[in-house]
This record gives C-alpha cells, sequence and structure tokens, in this order.
C-alpha cells in the first residue's frame, strides 16, 4: 500500500465502456426509458391507425408523413432532450459526479460515455420507431414492405444523425449551465432548430433538423422554400457531422476545466 | 505511474467563491498516518477535501497529492478515495453494482472489479446487503458503502468527509477498523469531522480549522486540554441578574469574569462550569431568585476556535500567518503563529467572545 504498485490509469477505450456500462444500466432502471417508449409508441400507433382509418391513405404517403411530423418534428427533439440534457446536469445536482470525477477513467470519458449512452437510447428509439411503423403501414402490402425498407431505412439514418447532433447539444448545455440545462436546451432546440427549420433562405442552414430532412429525401416545407439555396447531400451530412463533433468538443472542454464545488456536487 | 510518496502537501492554499473565503493560507505537510482535520460546519474542511480530491482548484497557493497537483489528473486521481460528505448515491443500484462499476472506472477489469468490490463492501458489514439496491438502505448502510467504493482501489490517499455521519456505534467500530488498517499499510488518511470525540478514537493527530484557515496543528490531548482551559459562558436570564451576579462573585465559584447584557441578563465567563452551574442554582433558591432561563451559547469546538483564532491576535482576513504547518505527525502541537496562543496558561490576547456590554470584573 505504501507505494503506488496496484495503482494505475485505465486506457480511454476502457474508460469510456466503463461509463458507458454505468449509464445503461441505470438507464435502462430509469423513468426516462419508459417514458420515450410510450412517447415513441403513441407516434407510430396514432401514425398506423391513420393508415387503416384513412380510405385511401397509402402507405408509402402514411410513413413519409408521419416520420416528418412525429419523428423529425417531435421525437427528434424529445428523445435526446430526453436522455442526454440531463446527464451530466442530473449527475451534478444529485452529487453523484463527485463519484465519477474523482475516478482515473478520466472526464474524457465520462462526457464521451453519456454521450454515447444518450445517443444509444435515442437513435434506438427512433430507429425502431420509424421500422415499427413501416410493418404497420406496409402490414397488408408484404411486397411493398420490401421494396420501401430502403426508404424507410434511408429515414432512420438521418435520424440516428440527428440523434447524435442533438444529443451533444443537450450534453454541453447541460454540463454548462447545470441549474437550467432542460430550459437552456429546450430554447435552443425550440428555436435554432425548430423555428429556424422553416425561415426562408439560408436562415434555414441553421437548423440541422433540415440537413437530416434533406438526408432523408423529404419534401421541404416552410416559408420561402423556393429562396433557400440547393446543398448536396453530401454538404448536408458533413455540416450536421461538423455540428456534432463541436458540440462534443466544447461539453468535453467543459466537463474537463469545470470545478465540482459546493452547490454543484 | 509516479513512485512519489503517499502524502498531501498544502503551500498557502486559498480558495474562494465570490466574495466568500472558504480556505484561506493553508500551509500543512500530512505523512502517512490518520490526520483528523477537525473543524467546525462552514470552516473549510470540505473545501480542503475537494481540494485535495481533485474536484476544485485552489485560487491561490497550491495543493500536492503524492507530489502532484489533484485536479482532473488521473495519474493522481488512481492513488486517492474520496468518501463525500453528501449523502447521495445511485439509488436504483446495488451496493456490488455500485462499488464494481466504480472498481472498472478505477482500471481493474470486470472479474477483479466485482471480486474487490464484494471484499470491499464486505469489510464494511455489507455482504447479507449487497445485492439490495442502495436506495432501501439505512443511512450507516449508505455511510458504509460509500467508504466501500473509497476504498476499492487500495488508495494511497484516503479521504473521508464527515464519515461516520450517521452510524450506529457497531458500524463505528467497523469503519474505525478499517480507516486504522488503511493507516497500517502506509497510506495518508484525512478524515474530518466537527466532533472531538470521534477524532481522539482514532488518532492523535489533528488538524484545527476555522473559518478556512489551519489554526493548530498537533496532538488531540492537547486540544482537549485547551478546551478545558478556555472559558466557559453561561448565560442566567432574570429580573434581578444583578443582583444575582453581584452573589455569584461574592462566593467566588471560578467565575472569571461577568458581563451584563441589559437589565435582565448576565454572562458569567468560568473555568469550571460545573461548579458555577452548581452555585447558580443554589444562589436562585436561597436567594429566591426567578430564573427566566440557563443556557450556555459556547458550542465547544466553535467556541474554540473562535477563541483560539481571537488569543492568537489574528482575524479572519488578516492573512498575517505566513508559516508553515509543518511536517509530519510529531506529537506536540505546531502552531507557526499560533505557538503563544496555545502555550499552556497564555494569557488571552482578547476576550473571548465578548459581547458588546459593560464588563464586570
Amino acid at each position: 500500500m505504501s507505494g503506488p504498485s496496484k495503482a494505475f490509469v485505465p486506457g480511454f477505450g476502457q474508460s469510456v465502456v466503463a461509463h458507458a456500462r454505468l449509464g445503461f444500466v441505470r438507464t435502462v432502471r430509469g423513468r426516462k426509458l419508459r417514458l420515450g417508449v410510450v412517447a415513441t409508441a403513441l407516434v407510430v400507433i396514432a401514425a398506423v391507425a391513420s393508415r387503416y382509418l384513412a380510405d385511401e391513405a397509402e402507405p408509402d404517403e402514411v410513413v413519409k408523413t408521419a416520420v416528418q411530423l412525429g419523428f423529425f418534428w417531435m421525437l427528434a427533439f424529445l428523445l435526446p432532450f430526453l436522455f442526454a440534457s440531463g446527464a451530466i446536469a442530473e449527475e451534478v445536482e444529485n452529487r453523484t459526479l463527485t463519484f465519477l470525477a474523482t475516478r482515473p477513467a478520466g472526464r474524457l470519458a465520462l462526457t464521451i460515455g453519456k454521450l454515447i449512452v444518450a445517443w444509444t437510447f435515442s437513435a434506438g428509439l427512433l430507429v425502431a420507431g420509424v421500422l415499427l411503423l413501416h410493418v404497420g403501414a406496409y402490414a397488408t402490402e408484404p411486397s411493398d414492405m420490401i421494396d420501401e425498407i430502403g426508404q424507410s431505412m434511408r429515414y432512420a439514418g438521418a435520424l440516428a444523425l440527428l440523434a447524435a447532433c442533438y444529443c451533444a447539444i443537450c450534453l454541453f448545455w447541460g454540463a454548462l449551465v447545470v441549474e437550467a440545462s432542460g430550459l437552456i436546451s429546450t430554447l435552443h432546440l425550440a428555436s435554432l432548430e425548430f423555428v429556424f427549420g422553416f425561415l426562408p433562405g439560408v436562415a434555414r442552414f441553421v437548423s440541422m433538423n433540415y440537413f437530416c430532412q434533406q438526408l432523408a429525401g423529404l419534401p421541404q416545407g416552410g416559408f420561402g422554400t423556393e429562396w433557400v439555396p440547393e446543398l448536396s447531400l453530401g454538404v448536408c451530412g458533413a455540416v450536421v457531422v461538423g455540428v456534432t463533433l463541436a458540440f462534443v468538443g466544447l461539453s468535453a472542454l467543459v466537463v474537463e476545466t469545470s470545478e465540482v464545488g459546493f452547490g454543484r456536487a | 505511474m509516479s513512485k512519489d510518496k503517499a502524502s498531501i502537501v498544502s503551500v498557502r492554499a486559498s480558495k474562494w467563491y465570490g466574495k466568500v473565503t472558504a480556505l484561506q493560507d493553508v500551509t500543512l505537510k500530512l505523512d502517512p498516518g490518520i490526520w483528523g482535520l477537525l473543524g467546525p460546519n462552514g470552516s473549510g474542511k470540505t473545501t480542503f477535501m475537494r481540494i485535495c480530491a481533485g474536484l476544485l482548484r485552489p485560487s491561490l497557493g497550491e495543493v500536492r497529492v503524492c507530489g502532484e497537483r489533484p485536479f482532473a489528473n488521473n495519474k493522481v486521481l488512481a492513488r486517492i478515495g474520496l468518501c463525500p460528505e453528501a449523502d447521495a448515491l445511485y439509488d436504483d443500484l446495488t451496493a456490488l453494482e455500485f462499488v464494481t462499476a466504480l472498481a472498472r472506472l478505477s482500471g481493474y477489469p470486470e472479474a477483479e472489479a466485482t471480486e474487490r468490490a464484494r471484499k470491499s463492501l464486505a469489510d464494511f458489514g455489507l455482504e447479507s446487503a449487497m445485492d439490495r439496491r442502495m436506495g432501501g438502505y439505512s443511512r450507516g448502510m449508505r455511510q458504509r458503502a460509500k467508504l466501500a467504493q473509497a476504498v476499492v482501489h487500495d488508495p494511497d490517499v484516503l479521504l473521508l468527509d464527515e464519515p461516520l455521519t450517521g452510524t450506529d456505534p457497531t458500524s463505528r467500530a467497523v469503519i474505525l477498523d478499517q480507516i486504522r488498517a488503511r493507516a497500517k499499510k502506509g497510506a495518508v488518511v484525512l478524515f474530518s469531522t466537527h466532533v472531538l470525540h470521534e477524532v481522539e478514537s482514532i488518532t492523535e493527530q489533528v488538524l484545527l480549522i476555522a473559518r478556512g484557515q489551519v489554526v493548530a496543528q498537533g496532538n488531540v490531548h492537547e486540544i482537549r486540554d485547551l478546551l478545558n482551559e478556555h472559558p466557559h459562558h453561561v448565560r442566567v436570564h432574570s429580573p434581578r441578574a444583578r443582583e444575582l451576579a453581584a452573589r455569584v462573585l461574592e462566593q467566588g465559584v471560578g467565575v472569571v469574569a461577568i458581563n451584563v447584557d441589559g437589565d435582565d441578563a448576565v454572562e458569567l465567563l468560568t473555568r469550571t462550569p460545573d461548579t458555577t452551574y452548581a452555585a447558580v442554582a443554589k444562589i436562585a433558591v436561597e436567594g429566591n431568585f426567578p430564573i427566566r432561563a440557563l443556557t450556555s451559547p459556547d458550542a465547544t469546538l466553535e467556541a474554540l476556535f473562535h477563541y483560539l483564532v481571537e488569543r492568537s491576535g489574528r482575524m479572519v482576513g488578516s492573512g498575517a500567518d505566513r508559516g508553515s504547518g509543518g511536517g509530519g505527525g510529531g506529537p506536540a502541537l505546531q502552531t507557526t503563529g499560533y505557538e503563544k496562543a496555545l502555550e499552556p496558561g497564555a494569557a488571552p490576547a482578547a476576550a473571548p467572545a465578548a459581547p458588546a456590554s459593560e464588563e464586570t470584573p
């Protein structure tokens, strides 16, 4: 014990996995996952019900409309907010961050581990929801179900990318403004992501939701669509990935340099 | 990995939050062994612990643990175990899952992490409860779970912030045994509390901290002597308070000073509180004095800390202390800047906590 022979610093990968494992167990046992499942199920059930209750609803139209309204404009905001905005902020407020921040696994691994957990559950529910929607909407037309699966997977991929971006944004605000993480994350998503997604011209480029809808191949809506410059899918993807990485970096910077003091943990 | 010996060295470390000074000019060196960090609530104990644990940075000065700055320093954190004061745990996890997860964060592979967690929890008497979720634990069990996670990786520096809070006598014995065992193996154990007898039961080496300043460092028995030496305040509320005070003085029962506070209250300063209490009761009965209240404004250690600070002539915020607390565990009090105040029988430099009132010698 007198020497430091037993003490060692785990590798970065091992540290991330350790943080993520802890996060997975806690999320599976928590209420947030149940809330997310219920919200996703409601959207899927409503869309599938509309398919069979409306007389002339085509399944591809039902899926497209449900993905745009229910997933891009609703669940894509709700789920990352649910899983990421409190990931660090709640640890601070509950005073449990002390246990994690005094371990040699390191704060960068803590940030990445939290992000992985939030993204996995957000993206998992979004992808699972789209697939269930697809199966439900095409249940009576099996051949179309197989033919159109590619399009639905494209929706799911774009949603998963958007979830990563929104998780990073919410994680950042949760780390920076612990006391008002939910409020600031909501303001960011509601104004910069939702409202700007409807504005004309280049203002729409502020919204990552817009870029991901382009990646999904969804039609443009909102005001002054004709004034929005066209961008290639590669550029759209690069912008979303770049913004995501920027927010991940900022989150890591905040967590790495922040003090865990009185009233904070 | 550094080969530096386990130690905590603080050189003029200060910490403030805005205008609030939490720690001021703390200079000390702690070598392996158990150290009691003794101070009233709000005195800066937790701030010092958090700086040592790498959770906070000193605003001024420097703290080194095992030779390095601990803030977000993974190399140092691998050698530190912290049991925080807050009663905060992951209530939805079992104790075994909790301690295993933290062992994994200390770099142990799955099997070894689980094995270490089991042993650590068993050491603290939680073997039969380790598979239960911690949300259902009693306060003492939660405290033991926190201690188990602090030692699961065999740290060289163990920081225990009020570790006996909420524990029953049996748990205390288990915890104290474990702490002694860790210290015997060569760890630096810093044990904070505001209860003197908790420290007395485990170590003779103490650091006294008050208002963010280390006011003394040394032997716990000398602190006990100081407590006895420190004039005790007895406050008597009576409509005939002045007359009562005069009778007490006449009887000469160890009262060294009397503060008269208005017409209906007096404060007696005595070095023999038991005798004084008995005398006041006797005088009140014999002289038919109506007593409305008989209280002691002293809160033992807090009063002692104020006494030490004032007696040394060093008021908070003066920054007068520039000395080193000095090193390693000698039995005598080391109080550079405070020697005079702490010498037995030294004359008070200022009246202890005298209220603004007329004083009758």
